[in-house]
């Protein structure tokens, strides 16, 4: 999980981890933490994302399936660079495979853009080869979390066609594997029936 | 990339500097050491914890080594920096009344940070008006604000605002609690009664005369300038502006009040003087709002002093250049009045007190209970003083003439005068300075036969000297296009006003000098009398009050033809061609003014 400083990536993994609102501090560094919903463990990384330790992020979002890019929807004066760095991190060749949720975050805010207007901003439409969704979200009060959840869950498993990311998958997401891995097995064999 | 990366370091480098500063040693906010973050909307330097509460309330946070920098913001820091933001958002702060919070107690930090630099709660009243530009967050508070502010009572709001601020600062002092809120409000309100006592009543009132003023300025300088130049002020315009002007005043003059009341708070200090009451306010308080257009006046009263003649056309200017002032008339003439006072003490002080008197008059005719002789609205103007004044200023003048000259004088030299007599009432110079003022107005008048004769021809409004009349058209017209116009209106006036009563009431009314000045002979005796002096009065509270009807009354009886209405026509009308005196009668007396003021 990504996203330009102060996007609400922290308070987003601890209201997904502790169901509760807290008082984020800049992230120095990364959190991490393991968020279950669904039966499904979600291996969350936070990511500093100050200016200089934007680097840092490729040591994140290594082998990862999914891509959360969390943009601040209330600070349009960012929105350029929130987009550059979006397609900057998606040039990478690690997340080549990677399924991006965009979490239009922030919508309590009076002044906030909508997530079609995040969509255009971003330049969303743009992207190839590339499952995406946005939604919108408020962290402090949980909207929209885990809707978002429920569609990088889907995606990723739907996208399991491939056997290596699958094993990662399987790995990652521990017990709840076998569910997943039946999804899988019948997302993988309509795909060969058709 | 090589002069990119260099460029960066040199901004840490800088940055890391300004951290070595006193003042950015700790955090503004909690008081802790090295902080390591930068709140760019304040440029302050903040630790690790408040700048997790500046995020919350939308405040963008750079980290001093996690961040980078360009040379605009390092120059801005450079600019800011905690000390400048100290002096910015803890400009009321008390160290001995309010206490930092710590970094550990979260809560606290984060109404501190809220009334800071949301509420802006210890950094003055106008960055509470400011703020809403900036903040998402505290839209709401803003918006309150805003909302009072366009509401037609904007003195409430004004309170409210005021209430806000102190409730703020005492829930900052402490924690979120409701009943400490009340404790703090108890503190506040010491707070407030503190600033206002500072203040001074006057400054309200004050206040209050200037919001209208500035509501009625704009429209009046529209409406005004398009009777009087464009087209001759008929009675009826005038009279219909007048009362739109007064209607308009008063629910603006609260508004500005609101507005006003940050800014005025010194400028009232200043200006309005223990002397000045509540309607010395209103030129104090247009005085504070129209500095620019007073300091324009001033340079015209300046010259004056070049021509008698040119004088008159420097009042006409006056009118002109101060379009906003005469709309505002008294009050924008107070300001004038004001300015010119400081830039040319003696003149403007004349001035001020005869347009002071001339406010009074269009004021004080609300106090009927004063009583509303000469000496009652000079006093009012300038407070108790004024009476010994206008005693002076008749001993003085010998009478009708001093009057006449007063005005000429004044208007010639102090077109700005009149103005600046408001502002000169306001600031209380009023009675000492009205006497000397008199006294310089009649060595004025004396000296200018032509001042005496525009003066005349208010005067003259009152008796049937047309010759007056013609002359001061003469001048105007010479000087200034309005100036035909204002002769129309003198005319209608005076063919109106036939009687003596006429010619004192409106005199009385638009200018009490100038009606004794009109009334040379009678006037004089009037002024001396006092007797005359409450017909005046009563006229011009005619004007304001209802009471003048009762005097209304007395003055048809006593064969004035026209009507209260006739009255303030010709006032207006010598008003609106000589510009600015008009309007500040119209605006003292405000709606009671109407006809005299040509806003419409």
């Amino acid at each position: 999980m990504v996203g330009l400083d102060a996007a609400g990536k922290t308070t987003i993994l601890y209201k997904l981890k502790l169901g509760k609102v807290v008082t984020a501090i800049p992230t120095v560094g990364f959190n991490v933490e393991t968020v279950e919903y669904r039966n499904i463990n979600f291996t969350v990384w936070d990511a500093g994302s100050q200016d200089k330790i934007r680097p840092l992020w490729k040591h994140c979002y290594q082998n990862s399936q999914g891509l959360i890019f969390v943009v601040d929807s209330n600070d349009r004066d960012r929105v350029v660079e929130a987009r550059d760095e979006l397609h900057k991190l998606l040039s990478e060749d690690e997340l080549r495979d990677a399924v991006l949720l965009i979490f239009a975050n922030k919508q309590d805010l009076p002044n906030a853009m909508s997530a079609a207007e995040i969509t255009d901003k971003l330049d969303l439409h743009s992207l190839r080869q590339r499952h995406w969704h946005i939604q919108s979200t408020s962290a402090t009060y949980g909207e929209g979390l885990y809707e978002g959840l429920d569609w990088l869950s889907n995606t990723v498993a739907n996208k399991k066609s491939n056997p290596i990311k699958y094993k990662q998958h399987e790995t990652q997401l521990g017990n709840t594997n076998n569910n997943i891995s039946l999804v899988y097995i019948l997302a993988w064999m309509w795909e060969l029936v058709r | 990339m090589a002069n990119r990366l260099k460029e960066d370091e040199k901004n840490e480098r800088l940055i890391r500097g300004l951290l070595k500063l006193p003042a950015n040693r700790r955090c503004i906010n909690c008081n802790s050491l090295g902080p390591q973050y930068v709140c760019t909307n304040f440029w302050t330097f903040v630790c690790t914890t408040c700048s997790g509460m500046h995020r919350e309330f939308t405040h963008r946070v750079k980290s001093v080594s996690m961040a980078k920098f360009n040379s605009e913001e390092v120059n801005a820091l450079m600019g800011g920096g905690n000390e400048r933001a100290k002096q910015i958002y803890f400009k009321e702060w008390d160290p001995h009344r309010h206490s930092q919070p710590e970094n550990s107690n979260i809560r606290r930090l984060r109404e501190f940070i809220k009334h800071v630099y949301v509420d802006r709660k210890y950094s003055g009243e106008k960055s509470i008006v400011m703020a809403p530009k900036k903040r998402l967050d505290t839209k709401l508070d803003s918006l309150d604000i805003r909302d009072a502010l366009k509401s037609g009572s904007r003195t409430p709001a004004y309170e409210n605002t005021f209430g806000r601020h102190f409730m703020r600062s005492g829930s900052a002092g402490q924690n979120d609690e409701r009943t400490k809120y009340g404790y703090n409000h108890v503190g506040e309100r010491r707070d407030s009664g503190y600033l206002r006592e500072i203040r001074s009543s006057p400054r309200r009132n004050v206040t209050r005369f200037e919001v209208v003023d500035d509501r009625v300025r704009e429209d009046r300088f529209g409406n005004r300038r398009r009777a009087e130049i464009g087209k001759p002020p008929n009675d009826s315009r005038e009279r219909n502006s007048h009362k739109s002007l007064d209607m308009s005043n008063l629910p603006a003059v609260r508004s500005v009040r609101d507005i006003l009341g940050e800014d005025v708070p010194p400028l009232r200090v200043d200006e309005s003087p223990k002397a000045n009451s509540g309607h010395k306010n209103p030129g104090s308080s247009v005085l504070q709002k129209t500095p620019a257009t007073t300091n324009g006046v001033g340079p015209n009263n300046v010259k004056p002093v070049e021509q008698k003649i040119e004088s008159l056309g420097s009042l006409i200017d006056f009118d002109v250049d101060p379009k906003p002032p005469d709309a505002a008339a008294q009050p924008t003439n107070a300001q004038h009045g004001q300015t010119t006072a400081t830039s040319v003490p003696n003149p403007s002080v004349n001035a001020d007190n005869w347009g002071a008197s001339l406010d009074f008059c269009n004021q004080p005719a609300q106090d009927s209970s004063k009583e509303s002789t000469l000496d009652s609205i000079f006093s009012q103007v300038s407070a108790p003083t004024a009476a010994p004044v206008q005693n002076i200023m008749h001993s003085a003048g010998s009478g009708f003439n001093p009057l006449v000259g007063w005005n000429p004088n004044n208007q010639s030299p102090n077109v700005s005068l009149s103005q600046n007599a408001q502002g000169t009432l306001a600031n209380g110079n009023g009675n000492p300075s009205h006497g000397a003022l008199q006294s310089h107005q009649h060595s004025q008048l004396s000296d200018m036969s032509h001042q005496g004769l525009p003066y005349n021809q208010t005067a003259q409004q009152s008796q049937p000297s047309t010759d007056r009349r013609e002359l001061p058209l003469d001048l105007f017209a010479a000087t200034y296009s309005p100036v035909s116009v204002q002769p129309h209106v003198w005319q209608t006036g005076s063919s109106g006003n036939l009687p003596f009563g006429m010619q004192h009431s409106t005199a009385a009314a638009h200018f009490p000098q100038q009606s004794k000045s009109v009334n040379p002979f009678d006037l004089n005796t009037e002024p001396t009398t006092l007797v005359h002096a409450p017909s005046f009065p009563t006229v011009a509270l005619q004007g304001a009050l209802p009471q003048i009807e009762d005097t209304p009354g007395l003055l048809r009886t006593s064969s004035l033809g026209p009507p209260a209405h006739n009255w303030m026509v010709p006032q207006t009308s010598p008003y609106g061609g000589y510009d600015h005196v008009p309007s500040r009668y119209s605006h003292p007396t405000n709606s009671n003014y109407h006809g005299g003021n040509p806003f419409g």
